[in-house]
Parts: structure tokens; C-alpha cells; sequence
């Protein structure tokens, strides 16, 4: 077996705080031979991106310290390197050219002021010593390496130009441009969209192999590393919990941690054949299984079902308008939201999905009327809350609550859990003193809090605790409909996991109907009961969850389907034709409206898009 | 980014071929001033600044020496007639302008016309009283003015700083307004230029009259608004005489070896007014316990830094015909028993206002407040700012409503003459918003006496009517007179020649450099 | 762009028109009365009439603010009440020591605060922070009428190297605009370190670090332009503030500066000249406010300009 790339020995990072000293990773060791990808898997906090900081050695720069152990580093005159003791210039000269690293972030981890292509060019200038002219023609060339369209035009335009795949693919060709032996990628893909992710890691994958790299690959996402990982090193609290070849550890995991994790995993396909949304069946650190052994939820009650809907939305149409020019003329609009069409029953959840622009969130903000909506009409119980005054809509409003993707933004860090979760109450008028406290604390009790929970903070919670609060807080005025956008997108996956439960619970218990938005479509697979495909603005597909994810009936969908990275690695798709086709603009000229024609039916309540819809569809 | 970088450097290589570095000759003198100018034209001035300044290149038929004491300049003599109307004017020979015509009546004539004619709008259009009824050239030498009623200071006024002698071929050429900026007289310096944000520089005339005079080559008045930075110059040589010493820095300036400070004695009168028509100031009782209440001796201490003198009357000494009464003395106990006497015996409430907001002036009313406190009367200090004193005060025009009650304030007697010091500030006539009676006082007695004074031309008539409206004022007390305050000045001591005269403005006839 | 600039000019006149108004209708509501100001302490009521009809003050005001726009218009600003030479004179007499004075002492504060900041933000916490803090602190607080002094006391008169006041040759302009630039320079150094370590903090530069780029070259390059733009906006402020003119050092050391033409303006409520540097107080802000926005989009090109 040929010597490893990268062999970490017992490596501890500290930080130093004014109070403490954090130790973010702990004897951590493992290998990388050349060739090689290896998986580093863990929730926040696992201390997986100071462990790629630290082998960069740029965590001095975040205020880390490596107390303990070697990072042996094989160069390309095979000699060996510990770069824990290596000084200031000769890591310089082996970042970015020996070991390169791409960054989560492809929107804030490139310079907004520099064009890309000097951004990729002056790596070549310092490492290989090329001039201008030479390096900006390496530049092109590797831009054109990662499948950039248009790579010429490219190269003289700024980040903000660009879409986020291009952007990492920018990332890509910058960190590969002096073919380093190793590569550091930090949650490459989790920023971008399932099938501009799709591309990306195929994208990665093929150049891995021309290169002959050795690859670290940092993620939280089970799903991608079933599709990417040779072998994968499980991390929890700075520790490493177990490693070993991908399929093992998918397939018989040893520790309690790893298997808790993979319990929590959405796996898309794992309702096959099932009408109804099922609970994910989590196992317990303590090494008990959740109590899901309860019924499962029961269908939508059957006195809604086929009668009246309790919502129902037709041509609903959100656009925005684009100023421009000498007199702030309109010339553009965006048509976030095209005659959409879809019906809510009482008890039953919704699911949006669609990649970043389709006009899923306007689609859920336009409902509570936080944006103007252009056309349509949206009925509420039998009222039209589209065209109801402002005044008229305040106590309907009462019905219909919103949870937003982050929790610490839609929280005021000035206000303690129990008075913004009181505050619709007060608001409203509906309760005060004792009776807004008992009815708080009765919230706190349903979401999984205790009590006393009213009198903190929100930065004394967790991620997924202030999700539970900004939930109670939506519960707070029993409204029929929440409209959860991204909810559980920003949390880890065990999080993620309990508060799907949790809002399945609840459904079950107060008879609530969800609009679930949501990019992730194994996480919408196990909450939905129906299913909404959007595209550009408009739903090009709509039905039941098993109809529509049993039995694809548009391209789109389908594509969407294929897109998701399943985790299993037994399933996993090595070979994907290699597209760098972008998610289209919804954007138009003013006059050009788009088409919008009814959907077809294709079987019981299933709908299907037959016309053209744009982009691609 | 470039062409700023060139910009600056063209700017710097612009500024550098402007040090153009002054070519000093023998004598220049730099004069240091607190205010800019506001105008050259003494006719349109109404600060002394500018009529000191104008000295340089204007004179008058009269002006004052270093004393203040009158003494005759383009004029010769005068006569005035019996009845006090006509008043006959033998001028100068031989006197020229800098334009090089010669001094005649006529310019006397066009001088006073141009002042006396409304259309011409200047600021000094009040200084005769709308009294001259005509001015008549007897011959190129002789002037003769008549009045329209008899008016016994005239020459008085003929020797204030604005009545002076303006070539009457520039006043054709320039016009009434554009005079102000290229002044023509018969002064010892002739006007070179006036860059109004720097300095107003004067070389001397060679055609002056007064033969040997003047002595230096050029005087810059160079207007420094800064009190430490005027200091500043004269400790680095720039200046050689300034003016006024601000009382804090008198000795910084006094233990400088080469610099002389001078400590001269004004005519600027330090009052407490009191608005005798409102109450409780009606009660003369009150106003003297105010008088008797206040230690003026401290005051001069406290807030002139010794550079002032208890007020000895009504009239500042100096002044023509003022009487020394006082100082009014300073006796706390008396001050009660005539307070409780009028009404009072635990004081009352009152405002009290400043008529400027510098910071002698805060000194000055805080001392009062303090003052007054001691029997029982208790004040609100507003300092007023230049336009809320011109509405409140000098503008008001109803004077039953005057808000106006104790009023800190100061008067220079300009023309050095008791009519100027007595008339604007006491005579019935003269509230606000006519002139500045700002105690609303009005004693018929006074008022005859100021009337009879300007009637009679005979000076011994003239004395004992001051006398009795100066003595009657004193015991009526509208006002308690606080201080005089003595001018300071600093000059190098290679300079001689330079005065401060008790007005304020300066004499520099015989200036000299070492 | 040009079209942007276009517009941004075009918008000015409404703008103007609005502070011509305000500050019209503004001196006029000040207590006191020009003409008796003018006419002075000995004045009497006749003359002061005729000081007011000389000024114009006589005729009714919505006459007289057209009387000012018409003025305006052609580039006549009226006459001043208190020294009769016209406004467009006075202020043009000040304007360029005013701009030169203001320019000079952004240049070398500007220079000075963004080292200072730059270094400090780059040793955060460490000595040169410290040091560097200090004297921003001091700068900022200690008041520019006593540096004024201070300056001139030791340059000119102990040491004798420096000219105390005037505006006549470049040796006369350092004290001043060291004067005025302390305070400019503290603020800019405290803003520079602020935003220097915001970006320092920023994602692009862990990558240009993970490019293995000197750290010279990560701070300057990419570490700079973006720090600039919070930076640019504090200097289009202050410049504005300086070219107001500054009252105390003008005073100090004599500077024929608009500030003190516009408190002697108010004092003897000089009508004409304080609506004409009230005006050209506006325009300056609104100038340096489109400089400001043009440099931003130079610096950052994600501003796109509407």
C-alpha cells in the first residue's frame, strides 16, 4: 500500500478563550492515501472544519492552537512533513499549491471585489511564478477544466455575477489550480441546490481521478457521503466515534453515535409504497429507540377530505418589480409566483419543494400576505383573504402562522422565550398575566421544553431549541395552517430529525395543516401527504406523496429525483452525466408573461404540467 | 486616485511659488486687531475698529489727541454765532489728498451733504439729528454750517471719528457705496489694499501735510480674532502693537521683556440698569439698596483682573463736563434696611440680563447674582447673543411690555462730549426703541437740563446744567454704576508713537520704529 | 454610470430648491433685526429705516425669496448686509483656503488613521493596537482649540519654525491642518480598525490565506478595498464637516474660513450670506455624497448604479 498523502496522529486542537480553554478536537487520527476520498462526518460542533483548518494551519488565524500531535504531510518529492511544526513560509508555499481547500460558503469565500478570473490567476502567479498573461491563460483553462460555461467571459466577472454552482466551481478551479496532492473540502456542496450539487460532486469526483488527488471531504450530509466516500471517519464533540470503508459503517455501524446519526438520516425512497408520512424511527444515544412504536398518524380527517378544503389557492400570481434607468422605470419584473394553484385540507400537510427562485417561500409568504400579491385568490374557511383589507385580514390572521428557516433571525435576542411566545397572545388580545403564563408554559411542555425555559434568552438555546420555541410560538394562537419555510434546513440532522417528529405530533394532536417548504425532498417524503413540485413560479407537478415520488410524472421532477444523493452507498450513482446546466432566471422583460395553462390529470389527484414552463421544461 | 495625487502636488507647487517671502523694508509696522472691518468709509461704520483704522488715510476737522482732549485738524479755528446756529469754519491751507487735489470748503460741503442726505443710506446719517439745515463754502477757505436749532456739542461731533474729510473728486469718481473700497483723505498713509479675510495694509504719504510725518513706511492691520493667538504674535515679533489685551493674558505678555504692556484709561461705562416703570424697580429705595448691594471694588477685581476702576459718576472722567460723585459706596446693611423700607425685607425675584455673551460679561453677572443674593434678591442669568438683545431690547417697541429688567451693559461716549453720555442712555426721549434708555428712566429735571446744555454755547452754562441732571441721575439711581474699564494694550518697545485713547480708538500721529 | 451621475445631478435642483427655502424661511425667523444690527448701538430709528431699505428688508418676504431665487438663478448671491462687497465674493475669498486647508488635513489624517487602524486591527490586542488606540482616543478627545494652541505656542513662538497665522505660504498650513486633522485622523483610525477586522474575520480571506498568500498581501490586497468602503463614507462625512470650515482653528489661527464667516453671518444675521453658504454647504454635501457612491462602486464592484 502506497504511504498515505495525510496521516493525522493524535491531534488536539485547543482555543483559547478570556475564560476557558475549548478543546475542539481531541487525538484525532486518521490517513488519506492518494486517490482516496475520506468522509469526516458530524454534526456541528464536531470539530471537523478545525481539523481541515488545522492541517491548512490557518486555525492560529481563528485563534486555535494545535496543543498535541503531527500532521505528516507526504510532498511531491515524497519527502514527509509534519505541518504542526512547520514555520509561517513554508506552509505558505505549500497552501494552495500542495494542499488546497474549498470552502462551504461559495457566495462569501470568494473576494466580491476581484474579478475571478485574477482571483484564480494570482494563486498561479505566487505558486508556479507565471506572469500575467500566462496565469490568466491557466486561469481560463482551468476554468474551462470545471465545465464553466462561457469560461472566456468568465474570467473578467466578479463572484456576484455569478450563480452559487458557478461560484464553486470558481472555488473548485482556484483551490485545484496548482494540482495539489491534497484537497480540504468543507461542505462543498450543502450552500447549493440538490441538482447544481448533483453537478459539483460528479464535477469533483472526475477530477479527482484525473489528478490522482487525495480528498478530505467534510460534511454533515450522510446522503453525499454515501455517494463520495471511500471511507469515512465519524466525528462527535472532537472525538473520533468510529471509521472505516463507507459501506461498513452504512451497513453495520458500531458505535451507539454513528447509528443515532444514520437513524436520523431522510432517505429518499424509504416511504416507497406508503400513503402516509411516517415518523423518523430515532435511536437514542442512550442507545434506546424513540417511542415510534405509537401508530402511526392517521390520514386527514375524512370530514375535510373531498369536502370543502380549509384552504384553497387558485392563480395565485407574486410578482416584483426591477426599476431601472434615468426615471426608476419598471423594465424587469420578477415573476416569483405564476397562477399557482393548489388546496389545503384540515390535518393535512403540504409539501413545497423546488430549488432557490422556484417561488416556494413567495409562494408561503404571499398566503400570510407578507408580500403584495398580484392576482389570484386565496380561500380561506369559504373567505377570499386576497382581496380582504388589511383590517378585515388582522383577526384571520390568527389562523395562519409562519416558522422561518432561522430561528436566532425571527427571535428578538432582546426578548426572553416566554414573551415572544406570549406576544401573539397579547397582541391579539386573547390572554394575559397568569393565564398568557399557564398558556406558555403549556407551549414549552408540547414542543419538548420545560417551563422554565420561559425565562431564558434565545442565545442561551440551541439551534433546534429555538426552532421549538419560534414553533410554540406559531402554536401559541391555534391556528389551523403553519406554513414552515425551510424549518428544519439550518439544523443538524438528529435535530432535524426530532423536530419532523415533532411537528408530526402535533399535527396528529391539534389536527393542524402544514405547507411544508422545503428544498430537501427526502425530508419532504416523510412529512407530506401531498406533494407540490415548483419550477420557475409555477407547480409543474402536484399530488399525493406516493403518487408523485413512486411515479415521477414530470421531467423536472424526475430530475430532481435522480439529483438527491441517496444514503446508502449500495445505491450510490457513479456514473452521472457531467451538466453544468443552471437553474434559469425569473426574471423578465416587462410584456413577456409567461405561459400558464392548467395541469392535466395524470391519475387520482395527481396533476401533471403539460405546457411549457420555461428553462428547460 | 492618480490625477487627485497630481492635483494636490500641482497645489502644493502652486502654494510654494506663492511664498513670495516679503521684502521688509525699514519701517513696517503691523497693528494687531480683534475684528475685521467692516467697512473703510467712516460715514457707513459703527464700530471704533474701523474708524481707528480709517485714521490712517482719512482725518477730520477735529479730532482728540492721545488725552482726548479736542484739538483742531484740517480745521483752523471756528466761530460760533450768538445765537448758536452758525458756526463759521477757517480750514487748513496747503492740506492735499492723496488723489493730489487740495483740501477746500468745498470738501467740507460735499462731507457733510453726502452724511446729511437719507438717499445716501449711511449708517451715520444720525449723527448731526437731522440738525444742519445747510453748509455753505464762504471761500476755499472757509466753511460755514448752519443749524436748524441751536446745539451747543456741534464741534463735538465734528471731532467724532466719522466725520471726516473724503476727497470729493473720489467720492465723483467711486460713488456713495464703492468709496468703502478705495478710500481717498488728507491722512498720513495712503490705502494700498484691503484683502478683507487678511489685512488692510496703508503706505505713507508723501504729501502730507504736516512736514516730517509720518515716520514709518506702511502699517498692516491685520485683524486676528483669536485673543492667544493675537498674544502669540507679539511674542513672535509678527505684530508690534495689539489691541485689546485680553485681561488673562496681560501677564504673559507683561514678563515678555521685549513687549510693553499699557494699561490706559477708557470712557467705557460698566451699568446695571434697572427698568424704572416696572416694579419693583420704581421704588428708587430698591434701586439704591441694588447700588448699595454691590462691591465694586471685587467686581473690578473679580472680573477686569484689577483692569478696571469702581465708577466714579454718571458720566466717565475724561468725559467733557462729567462730574465725579461717586464711587458709589458698598454697604450690605444699608442695602437691606432701604430694601425693607421700600417693601422688601426678603428680597424678590428678578431676571437679569447681559447684553453680551463673551465671557467678562458671565464673569460680570454671576458676581451680581452673587451680590444681590446677599439681600435677598434673587436673579435669573440670561447672557443675550447680539440678535436676541435687538429684539428684546433695543427693538422693543412698547415699553409698557418691556421684558427688560436688570440689564448689564456698557457705553463708550465717542464723541468725549457729556451730551453723548447723557442724552442716548437717560433722556426721556430716548427709550427704546429710539435710543437706548434702557431703564426707561425719564426725570423732567434731566430732561431740561440736557435740553438746556445743548441750547447754550457758553461753556460755563453748559457745566452747571450737566452738573445738576449728573448729580439728580446719581440720586435717582436708574442704573447702578458698576466700573470703568482701563484699555489694555500691548506694543513692542521699539514702537513709540502708538495710543489707545480713552474711547477706545487709537492715535498713531506720530508712530515710530526703532 | 454617466447616465447614473446624470440623474444624481438632475435630483440635486429639487434638493436645493428646498434648502434655498428652508434656510430663507430660517434667517428670517432668527430673533433680531438685521437693519438694527447693521445700524449699529448709536443708531437711531430713523437711520436704522433707512439701513433697512437700503438692505431691501423693507419689502414683503415672498418678494424678497424671489428676489434671492432670481439671484440665485443668475449666479448672483446678493450683496452682504454687514461689509457691502458681495457674497459671491466673500465666499470665494474663503472657499479655496477653506478647500485647501480641508484637503490637506484629509490627506495626511486619512493616510495616518488608516495605517494606524490597519495596524491595529491586523495586532489586534497585541501593543501596536494599544498604542495605536491610545492616540485615537486622545485624538479624538482632546479638544482642537488646545492642540491649536498648544501647537502654535511651541512652533511658533518657542521654537520659532512655523508662522503663526494667515494662510499665505505652505509652511502656514501645517499647524492648522494638523489641528484639524487630529481628530479626523483618530476617527479614522478607529473606523479603519473596526472595519479592517469585520473583514479580517471574512470568508474570502481564509481563502486567499488557504491560497497561501502572504499575509502582507492578504491584508493589503484583499483585506483593503473591501475594508475601504465603510471607510470611504466616514471620510466623505468628514470632509464635508471640514469644508464647512472649522470655527475653532479658524479663529486660532486666524484662517479666513467659511466657519467663521458663517457665524459672523449669523451674528449680525447677515441674511444674504447665510443662505448662500447654507446653499453651498448643501451642494458640498451633496457632491461629496456622489463622489462618494462613485467610489464605492469602484471600489466594490457589486454596487450597480441605478
Amino acid at each position: 500500500m502506497a504511504l498515505p498523502v495525510l496521516s493525522v496522529r493524535d491531534l488536539t486542537v485547543h482555543f483559547a478563550t478570556t475564560e476557558r480553554v475549548v478543546t475542539a478536537v481531541r487525538s484525532l487520527s486518521f490517513d488519506i492515501t492518494a486517490g482516496e476520498t475520506v468522509a469526516i462526518v458530524g454534526e456541528s460542533g464536531s470539530g471537523k472544519s478545525v481539523t481541515a483548518l488545522s492541517i491548512m494551519r490557518l486555525v492560529e488565524h481563528g485563534g486555535g492552537r494545535i496543543a498535541t500531535g503531527g500532521i505528516d504531510f507526504t510532498r511531491a518529492d515524497d519527502s514527509t512533513l509534519d505541518l504542526a511544526q512547520a514555520d509561517a513560509v513554508t506552509m505558505q508555499s505549500i497552501r494552495g499549491a500542495e494542499i488546497a481547500m474549498i470552502f462551504q460558503e461559495p457566495m462569501t469565500s470568494l473576494n466580491p471585489v476581484f474579478t475571478v478570473g485574477e482571483q484564480i490567476a494570482e494563486s498561479i502567479r505566487f505558486h508556479q511564478r507565471k506572469d500575467f498573461a500566462a496565469a490568466r491563460a491557466e486561469a481560463l483553462r482551468m476554468l474551462e477544466q470545471v465545465r464553466m460555461p462561457e469560461a472566456r467571459r468568465a474570467l473578467d466577472r466578479y463572484p456576484h455575477q455569478l450563480s452559487g454552482g458557478m461560484r464553486q466551481r470558481v472555488m473548485i478551479a482556484m483551490a485545484l489550480s496548482c494540482k495539489p496532492r491534497l484537497l480540504l473540502a468543507d461542505e462543498p456542496t450543502t450552500a447549493l441546490d440538490v441538482t447544481i450539487q448533483a453537478q459539483i460532486l460528479t464535477l469533483m469526483r472526475l477530477l479527482q481521478d484525473e489528478m490522482h488527488m487525495a480528498v478530505m471531504f467534510i460534511t454533515h450530509d450522510m446522503g453525499v457521503v454515501a455517494e463520495v466516500a471511500d471511507r469515512v471517519v465519524v466525528m462527535y464533540r472532537g472525538e473520533k466515534v468510529e471509521d472505516g470503508p463507507t459501506e461498513r459503517i452504512f451497513a453495520a455501524p458500531s458505535q451507539r453515535y454513528t447509528k443515532s446519526l444514520l437513524s436520523a438520516v431522510p432517505r429518499l425512497g424509504s416511504l416507497k409504497g406508503e400513503d402516509l408520512p411516517r415518523k423518523f424511527p430515532l435511536v437514542l444515544l442512550d442507545g434506546r429507540s424513540a417511542p415510534d412504536t405509537a401508530p402511526p398518524p392517521k390520514p386527514p380527517s375524512p370530514s375535510r377530505r373531498g369536502g370543502t378544503p380549509l384552504l384553497k389557492v387558485r392563480g395565485l400570481t407574486t410578482r416584483f418589480d426591477v426599476k431601472s434607468g434615468l426615471f426608476g422605470r419598471i423594465r424587469r419584473r420578477v415573476h416569483a409566483v405564476e397562477g399557482v394553484s393548489f388546496d389545503l385540507g384540515a390535518g393535512e400537510t403540504l409539501g413545497l419543494v423546488g430549488e432557490s427562485g422556484c417561488g416556494k417561500s413567495t409562494t408561503g409568504r404571499s398566503l400570510l400576505r407578507l408580500v403584495d400579491i398580484a392576482g389570484g385568490s386565496m380561500e380561506l374557511d369559504g373567505k377570499d383573504i386576497a382581496t380582504m383589507g388589511s383590517s378585515e385580514f388582522r383577526p384571520l390572521r390568527r389562523d395562519i402562522q409562519i416558522i422561518f428557516q432561522d430561528p436566532f433571525a425571527s427571535l428578538d435576542p432582546r426578548l426572553t422565550a416566554g414573551f415572544s411566545i406570549a406576544e401573539p397572545l397579547y397582541v391579539h388580545g386573547v390572554a394575559r398575566g397568569s393565564e398568557a403564563e399557564e398558556r406558555v408554559a403549556w407551549l414549552l411542555r408540547h414542543v419538548g421544553l420545560t417551563p422554565d425555559h420561559a425565562q431564558r434568552y434565545p442565545h442561551e438555546f440551541s439551534g433546534g431549541q429555538r426552532q421549538r420555541i419560534a414553533i410554540a410560538r406559531a402554536l401559541a394562537l391555534q391556528p389551523k395552517i403553519i406554513v414552515a419555510d425551510e424549518a428544519v434546513s439550518a439544523l443538524d440532522v438528529s435535530i432535524q430529525a426530532q423536530i419532523v417528529n415533532l411537528l408530526i405530533d402535533l399535527q396528529d394532536e391539534f389536527g393542524l395543516s402544514f405547507l411544508f417548504i422545503s428544498h430537501d425532498m427526502a425530508v419532504v417524503e416523510r412529512v407530506s401527504h401531498r406533494v407540490a413540485v415548483m419550477y420557475l413560479g409555477q407547480i409543474v407537478e402536484i399530488g399525493p406523496r406516493r403518487a408523485v415520488f413512486d411515479n415521477p410524472q414530470h421531467p423536472y421532477t424526475r430530475k430532481l429525483m435522480s439529483a438527491v444523493p441517496v444514503a446508502d452507498p449500495a445505491r450510490r450513482q457513479r456514473k452521472r452525466e457531467l451538466s453544468s446546466e443552471e437553474i434559469p432566471s425569473p426574471i423578465r422583460v416587462i410584456g413577456d408573461n409567461p405561459v400558464v395553462a392548467p395541469l392535466v390529470e395524470v391519475g387520482p389527484g395527481h396533476f401533471v404540467a403539460r405546457h411549457r414552463v420555461g428553462g428547460a421544461y | 486616485m492618480k490625477s487627485l495625487v497630481r492635483s494636490i502636488a500641482a497645489a502644493a507647487l502652486g502654494l510654494s511659488a506663492l511664498v513670495a517671502v516679503p521684502a521688509f523694508a525699514a519701517k513696517d509696522v503691523v497693528f494687531a486687531v480683534a475684528s475685521t472691518f467692516t467697512t473703510t468709509d467712516p460715514y457707513d461704520a459703527n464700530d471704533t475698529l474701523s474708524q481707528a483704522m480709517a485714521k490712517s488715510f482719512y482725518e477730520g476737522l477735529y479730532g482728540f489727541d492721545k488725552d482726548m482732549k479736542m484739538i483742531p485738524v484740517l480745521a483752523e479755528s471756528y466761530d460760533a454765532s450768538t445765537d448758536g446756529l452758525v458756526y463759521t469754519l477757517k480750514l487748513r491751507k496747503g492740506v492735499k489728498f492723496h488723489d493730489g487735489t487740495d483740501f477746500k470748503a468745498d470738501a467740507v460741503k460735499a462731507n457733510l451733504d453726502r452724511v446729511t442726505n437719507p438717499d445716501n443710506k449711511l449708517k451715520r446719517y444720525g449723527l448731526y439729528n437731522n440738525n444742519i439745515a445747510n453748509v455753505e463754502v464762504v471761500d476755499d477757505y472757509t466753511a460755514r454750517i448752519t443749524l436748524k436749532t441751536p446745539f451747543s456739542p456741534f464741534i463735538a461731533q465734528l471731532a467724532h471719528p466719522s466725520t471726516v474729510m473724503i476727497s470729493p473728486a473720489a467720492l465723483k469718481q467711486w460713488g456713495n457705496k464703492d468709496i468703502a473700497f478705495h478710500p481717498v483723505g488728507t491722512g498720513p498713509f495712503k490705502f494700498v489694499e484691503w484683502k478683507a479675510t487678511d489685512y488692510l495694509k496703508v503706505a505713507k504719504f508723501d504729501g502730507y501735510w504736516k512736514k516730517g510725518y509720518p515716520k514709518v513706511d506702511t502699517i498692516t492691520w491685520k485683524p486676528v480674532v483669536d485673543n492667544n493667538s493675537r498674544a502669540a504674535l507679539m511674542q513672535t515679533g509678527e505684530a508690534h502693537f495689539t489691541f485689546p489685551v485680553p485681561y488673562e493674558l496681560a501677564d504673559v505678555l507683561k514678563a515678555k521683556p521685549d513687549l510693553e504692556l499699557v494699561a490706559a484709561p477708557s470712557i467705557v461705562l460698566r451699568y446695571l440698569s434697572m427698568n424704572t416703570q416696572q416694579k419693583p424697580f420704581d421704588n428708587p429705595k430698591v434701586r439704591q439698596a441694588i447700588a448699595y448691594a454691590i462691591n465694586k471694588e471685587a467686581l473690578a477685581k473679580v472680573a477686569f483682573n484689577g483692569y478696571a476702576t469702581p465708577a466714579e459718576g454718571v458720566a466717565p472722567q475724561g468725559v467733557e463736563y462729567a462730574v465725579k460723585i461717586g464711587p458709589w459706596p458698598y454697604d450690605v446693611a444699608k442695602a437691606k434696611t432701604l430694601l425693607a423700607e421700600a417693601g422688601y425685607p426678603n428680597g424678590f425675584e428678578t431676571e437679569l440680563w447681559s447684553a453680551y455673551n463673551y465671557s467678562t460679561a458671565q464673569k460680570v453677572t454671576q458676581f451680581l447674582q452673587q451680590q444681590l443674593q446677599q439681600i435677598g434678591i434673587k436673579t435669573k442669568i440670561t447672557l443675550l447673543e447680539a440678535g436676541q438683545r435687538v429684539e428684546k431690547v433695543e427693538s422693543w417697541q412698547d415699553p409698557a411690555t418691556a421684558p427688560v429688567r436688570l440689564y448689564y451693559v456698557g457705553w463708550s461716549t465717542s464723541t468725549g462730549e457729556a451730551d453723548w453720555a447723557l442724552r442716548p442712555l437717560l433722556y426721556g426721549e430716548s427709550w427704546p426703541p429710539k435710543l437706548f434708555n434702557t431703564a426707561y428712566y425719564k426725570n423732567d429735571k434731566v430732561d431740561a437740563d440736557i435740553k438746556g446744555a445743548q441750547l447754550t454755547t457758553v461753556s460755563t452754562e453748559k457745566a452747571k446744567f450737566y452738573k445738576d441732571a449728573q448729580e439728580t441721575i446719581w440720586k435717582d439711581a436708574p442704573w447702578a454704576p458698576l466700573v470703568t474699564e482701563k484699555l489694555l494694550s500691548a506694543h513692542n518697545k521699539k514702537l513709540t508713537g502708538v495710543y489707545v485713547i480713552p474711547d477706545a480708538s487709537f492715535i498713531f500721529t506720530d508712530i515710530d520704529l526703532k | 454610470m454617466l447616465q447614473y451621475i446624470a440623474k444624481r445631478l438632475v435630483g440635486l435642483v429639487p434638493t436645493l430648491l428646498l434648502v434655498g427655502l428652508l434656510v430663507f424661511l430660517f434667517v428670517h425667523l432668527l430673533p433680531g433685526d438685521p437693519a438694527r444690527l447693521a445700524a449699529g448701538p448709536e443708531a437711531t430709528p430713523e437711520t436704522v429705516a433707512l439701513v433697512r431699505s437700503d438692505l431691501g428688508l423693507d419689502q414683503p418676504l415672498p418678494r424678497q425669496f424671489a428676489r434671492f431665487l432670481n439671484g440665485v438663478v443668475h449666479w448672483d448671491f446678493g450683496t452682504s448686509l454687514r461689509t457691502k462687497r458681495p457674497v459671491a465674493t466673500e465666499i470665494g475669498d474663503r472657499f479655496m483656503p477653506t478647500f485647501w486647508l480641508t484637503l490637506w488635513s484629509m490627506a495626511w489624517s486619512v493616510a495616518i488613521g488608516m495605517t494606524i487602524g490597519i495596524l491595529s486591527a491586523v495586532w489586534r490586542n497585541r501593543w501596536p493596537d494599544r498604542v495605536g488606540m491610545t492616540l485615537a482616543v486622545s485624538g479624538i478627545s482632546f479638544p482642537a482649540f488646545a492642540l491649536g494652541m498648544v501647537l502654535m505656542q511651541i512652533f511658533s513662538v518657542e521654537l520659532g519654525w512655523l508662522p503663526t497665522v494667515g494662510d499665505d505660504t505652505w509652511r502656514h498650513y501645517i499647524l492648522p491642518s494638523l489641528t484639524l486633522g487630529a481628530a479626523v485622523a483618530a476617527i479614522m483610525a478607529r473606523f479603519t480598525r473596526s472595519s479592517f477586522v469585520d473583514i479580517l474575520g471574512e470568508d474570502y480571506i481564509r481563502t486567499a490565506r488557504a491560497k497561501g498568500l502572504d499575509e502582507r498581501r492578504v491584508v493589503i490586497k484583499h483585506g483593503m478595498r473591501n475594508a475601504l468602503i465603510p471607510v470611504v463614507t466616514m471620510m466623505g462625512l468628514q470632509f464635508g464637516f471640514l469644508l464647512g470650515g472649522s470655527i475653532v482653528v479658524e479663529k486660532v489661527f486666524n484662517w479666513p474660513g467659511l466657519g467663521r464667516l458663517l457665524v459672523d453671518a449669523v451674528d449680525m444675521r447677515d441674511y444674504p450670506v447665510i443662505q448662500a453658504l447654507v446653499l453651498l454647504f448643501s451642494l458640498e454635501f451633496i457632491l461629496i455624497n456622489l463622489i462618494v457612491d462613485i467610489l464605492y462602486g469602484i471600489i466594490n464592484p457589486t454596487i450597480r448604479y441605478r
